[in-house]
């Protein structure tokens, strides 16, 4: 999901990705930046995101990855049921 | 989800796996050199860069190996890559791949042939229109459930049932036919005009008949597209010539097409009925066709017709007195129930056959499996999971499936070739039978199914390997217990099921053998056998002074002991009919008796060798003109004068009110079997002389000496003298005749007889396998026997006992099931019951030889076992 979210709102690379991650989550999540990859290529399997080669903005070969059609809808489908869920749990939390 | 978009990237991540991983290796690069460039950028020397950028990506190469996975096609990878590995080893041990393919490939394509006969004899619906509404209509006396009808009670079954969309009429004929200068005797049917609509079958050239040339009694004719090719050279000017069957034209109006053959394949002519017989009634010549009403039931219709034939009964009792009408599915007609039971039992016999190969196999590949346990268990200790490495151990068998089911359908269709070849014209719809597209995917889902079973057993081994003793020094295969007790519950099951294969052929064998034995009545050795068919210059007044010459001159030639004509040996034609005998009051209607009646000449009962009992033979004097004289057979005399002496008593054929002269009895023959096949008990019979009921169609029977082949051209050549238009058919002799009769059991005999004795070699090769794999595990115990004082016949005993004792089981449960089973067989049998003790006996005690010699051999060699070698070795 957070994959999808990052790429509606730019393609980059692989790279990329991984650091607006960190950013946006003030580097609370950072994993192990290689185990993104099958994730990526999960996603592409599913026909969510394309790939496409080109240059970094410092001049190094990437492949760019840029959000589909179908994964616009997969990514507001997932941002509801995890507002959804995230009700849920706020509701549980504060009844008691 | 755009399945097409996901179909073509499975298939680029099939084909072109180098260039994506090139570019995910590149890829990876590229982020690590970005994320350096970050680093050094945060101020780390190049070196420390380099470092934490591959730290913090994780461990490259299995990261690949997931981003493989995640292409969604890494198991078709993994299962091309088993399957590989599964032909090497095929390869690598071609003793093991030709027995393991063999094996499969007979059973699977004796399973394919039986089931393609199957299914082109039975069950492929019949080549006609709406052939589930297809029936034959029999008359039904109280002697037989299937006679003949007569053609007026056609005519007011037709008109008074409502649940028949129409009835039509035919009757198989073999008449002289005349083509330019040849005449010959030739296949036909005499049918009404709507036998071939009601078939919904029409000629490829010219017309069918009209009911207006019935009604006129036209005589008009339809060739079978092979008389047409063969004797008017295919010619489409056929239509408007004539067709000369027994001296009269007929004009030719149409062609069939090659693919009908209705009442048979090898019927060449259809000639229109033009015989009047508006008055004929009760049993008469005519097979009836009907077509139901669309949605008419079988029981519906034969029910409406019963209530049709009761009215006739009483409306003509003089001749429907006690008859009656059946319904039948045309299908079932061309595939009587005896053929469809052999079939069946066939079908399973060798899917039985099939079973034991499997299991032969499975105890193969789990003999090879103990092998490479070694291997195995590394592997486990490696981290390789359980399942995984069963997976592969079931894939790679899958290689020797398709390579057992490839070989197993081209043994299928010569199989079904040789049937072909060998039962043509015997077996119905024969040629109807190819391996088509039914028949392919029935063995490739039999090759799934046997691949299953061979596969997956030994592969669920891997769970039972025990990585520590597997990997412990000098261990011996562990898991023993367990696998021990799986290789013999295996050879039990196949010893069980050969036996009850075998037990199945050999009351076919013995029900053949006594019908073999039968006496038949008259003495068929060395007797030649033609039928004649007189030309239409001899009419029947002179055809008794032709036999006359014919057999004077015959009887002269050296060689030939005697001669003899009769108008049909084997044949059922005349079967049934009314006897009146003489001082029977007149209100004692008697029945219709299924009868036969013959004309013959004087010499007949010596030329087959049947005995006079009492009474004397024909004699010159019984001429055409003198008071009519009859020879019985015992059957006939005790029917019809039971405990009186039947010898100079009368009687006459018909009704006590009937014209026809009466007969007396001036001999009693013995019975003789002549019902078509010696299993038919004999039926009444009464011989006339040929003299008195004059014939022109007549088979000669010539006894000789010593081979009746041998006089086969000189007997033509003598009836050629004689008169060069005499038709002579292909000689034969009487055994063959007698044999061709048997065919259909011979058939299913010889076929089970062959797959049995395959099931019993199967099973004596699984009995090998598993004591010679049980002497290879335990010689170092049998060094320690020897060593310890056991003497060679100790050891002998110890092998062959554990050997027996599992064949022992497997016999107790082949009997079990055999006895449950074998009376599904009861119909095929003659005179022998379904547990025949002897036949039992024979085969537990076959099974048990060939299992003490598959024991035998593996016991030679661990009697020669060297202690002092054996124990140093392990």
């Amino acid at each position: 999901m957070l994959i999808l979210k990052v790429l509606s709102r730019e393609s980059t690379h692989g790279f990329g990705i991984c650091q607006r991650i960190q950013q946006w989550s003030d580097e609370v999540l950072s994993v192990g930046e290689g185990s993104l990859y099958p994730a990526l290529y999960r996603l592409l399997d599913h026909g969510w995101i394309e790939s496409e080669w080109g240059v970094s903005e410092n001049n190094r070969k990437a492949k760019f990855y840029r959000l589909t059609r179908a994964g616009r809808k997969q990514l507001e489908c997932e941002n509801q049921s995890w507002e959804q869920m995230c009700l849920a749990i706020r509701r549980v939390m504060q009844a008691i | 989800m755009n399945v097409w978009r996901r179909i073509q990237s499975r298939i680029r991540a099939l084909f072109q796996k180098p260039q994506l991983d090139a570019e995910m290796d590149e890829e990876i690069r590229s982020h690590i050199q970005m994320r350096t460039d970050a680093n050094i950028e945060a101020g780390m020397n190049p070196e420390e860069a380099r470092f934490a950028a591959l730290r913090l990506f994780g461990w490259a190469e299995s990261i690949k190996e997931d981003c493989r996975d995640a292409r969604g096609v890494s198991w078709i990878e993994h299962l091309v890559r088993d399957a590989r590995f599964g032909i090497r080893m095929l390869w690598k041990n071609p003793a093991f791949t030709l027995v393991a393919v063999l094996t499969l490939a007979l059973g699977i394509g004796g399973s394919t042939a039986v089931f393609s006969l199957i299914n082109g004899v039975l069950l492929r619906p019949l080549p006609y229109r709406n052939p589930e509404r297809l029936v034959v209509v029999w008359t039904e006396s109280p002697a037989s459930p299937t006679e003949a009808t007569g053609y007026a009670n056609y005519v007011d079954w037709k008109n008074q049932c409502s649940t028949f969309e129409e009835l039509a009429i035919y009757d198989p004929i073999r008449p002289l036919v005349t083509v330019g200068e040849r005449t010959e005797g030739r296949r036909g049917a005499m049918v009404s005009a709507n036998f071939f609509s009601i078939l919904g079958a029409a000629p490829f050239l010219g017309r069918s008949f009209t009911a207006e040339e019935e009604k006129q009694r036209v005589r008009v004719a339809i060739l079978s597209y092979r008389l047409w090719l063969n004797r008017f050279a295919g010619v489409s000017n056929v239509i408007g010539r004539t067709l000369e069957i027994e001296g009269q034209p007929s004009e030719i109006v149409g062609v069939m097409p090659e693919s009908f053959g209705f009442p048979g394949g090898d019927t060449e002519f259809w000639e229109l009925n033009y015989y009047d017989q508006t008055n004929r009634r009760g049993i008469g010549m005519w097979m009836v066709l009907g077509r139901l009403m669309e949605g008419q039931s079988i029981a519906r219709a034969e029910s409406e017709l019963r209530g049709v034939a009761a009215r006739l009964a009483n409306e003509y009792p003089n001749d429907n007195r006690g008859l009656s009408a059946r319904v039948v599915p045309l299908s079932q007609a061309v595939a009587g129930p005896n053929l469809r039971v052999a079939f069946w039992i066939l079908f399973w016999a060798v899917l039985f056959v099939l079973l034991i190969g499997c299991l032969n196999l499975v105890n193969l590949l789990l003999a090879r499996g103990v092998a490479r346990q070694r291997e195995l268990a590394t592997r486990l200790a490696l981290g390789a999971s359980p399942m995984g490495m069963a997976g592969q151990l079931a894939v790679e068998c899958v290689p020797l499936g398709v390579l057992g089911g490839l070989v197993g359908v081209a043994l299928a269709h010569l199989i079904v070739r040789g049937v072909q070849a060998f039962a043509m014209n015997r077996i119905p719809r024969l040629a109807e039978v190819h391996v088509d597209v039914v028949v392919v995917s029935f063995a490739v889902g039999l090759t799934a199914l046997a691949t299953l079973i061979f596969a997956v057993i030994p592969a669920m081994q891997t769970r039972v390997v025990d990585i520590n003793e597997s990997l412990k020094e000098g261990a011996r295969g562990t898991g023993a217990a367990r696998q021990t007790f799986l290789r013999h519950t295996l050879v039990i099951s196949e010893v069980a099921l050969a036996f009850l294969l075998l037990v199945g052929s050999g009351l076919l064998l013995r029900s053949f053998q006594s019908i073999r034995a039968l006496d038949p009545g008259f003495n068929a050795d060395r007797v030649l056998s033609v039928g004649i068919k007189l030309p239409l210059t001899i009419n029947r007044t002179n055809s008794t002074l032709f036999y006359q010459e014919l057999s004077a001159r015959l009887e002269a030639l050296p060689g030939v002991e005697s001669v003899g004509l009769i108008e049909d040996v084997f044949g059922g034609g005349n079967s049934g009919g009314r006897i009146t005998v003489e001082g029977a009051s007149l209100e004692s209607v008697e029945e219709v008796t299924p009868i036969r009646f013959d004309s013959i000449t004087p010499s007949w009962f010596q030329a087959v060798g049947a005995p006079l009992l009492r009474g004397r033979l024909f004699e010159e004097r019984d001429r055409a003109g003198v008071p009519g004289v009859a020879i019985i057979n015992e059957t006939m005399a005790r029917r019809f004068w039971a405990g009186q002496d039947a010898l100079g008593k009368r009687f006459k054929f018909g009704r006590i009110d009937s014209t026809a002269p009466w007969l007396t009895v001036v001999g009693i023959v013995r019975d003789m079997r002549r019902e078509r096949s010696l299993e038919r008990t004999p039926l009444p019979q009464v011989f006339r002389p040929v003299a008195q009921i004059p014939s022109t169609n007549m088979e000669l029977l010539v006894r000789t000496s010593s081979n009746p082949m041998a006089v086969a051209e000189t007997v033509r050549r003598e009836i050629e003298a004689l008169d060069k238009g005499v038709v002579v058919s292909p000689m034969s002799t009487l055994e063959k005749r007698i044999g061709a009769s048997l065919f259909e059991r011979r058939f299913q005999t010889l076929l089970l007889s062959a797959f049995s004795l395959v099931a019993l070699l199967l099973a004596g090769i699984g009995t090998y396998g598993v004591v010679h794999f049980s002497v290879q595990q335990r010689v170092r115990e049998i060094g320690v026997r020897m060593a310890m004082g056991a003497r060679k016949f100790d050891v002998f005993s110890l092998i062959v006992g554990g050997g027996l004792k599992i064949v022992l089981i497997g016999v107790g449960l082949g009997i079990g099931l055999a006895v449950g089973m074998t009376r599904l067989l009861e119909r095929l049998l003659f005179e022998i019951k379904p547990m025949d003790p002897l036949t039992f006996g024979g085969v537990s005690l076959l099974l048990l030889t060939i299992s003490v010699l598959a024991c035998w051999l593996p016991a030679r060699r661990a009697m020669n076992v060297d202690p002092m070698h054996a124990l140093r070795e392990q």
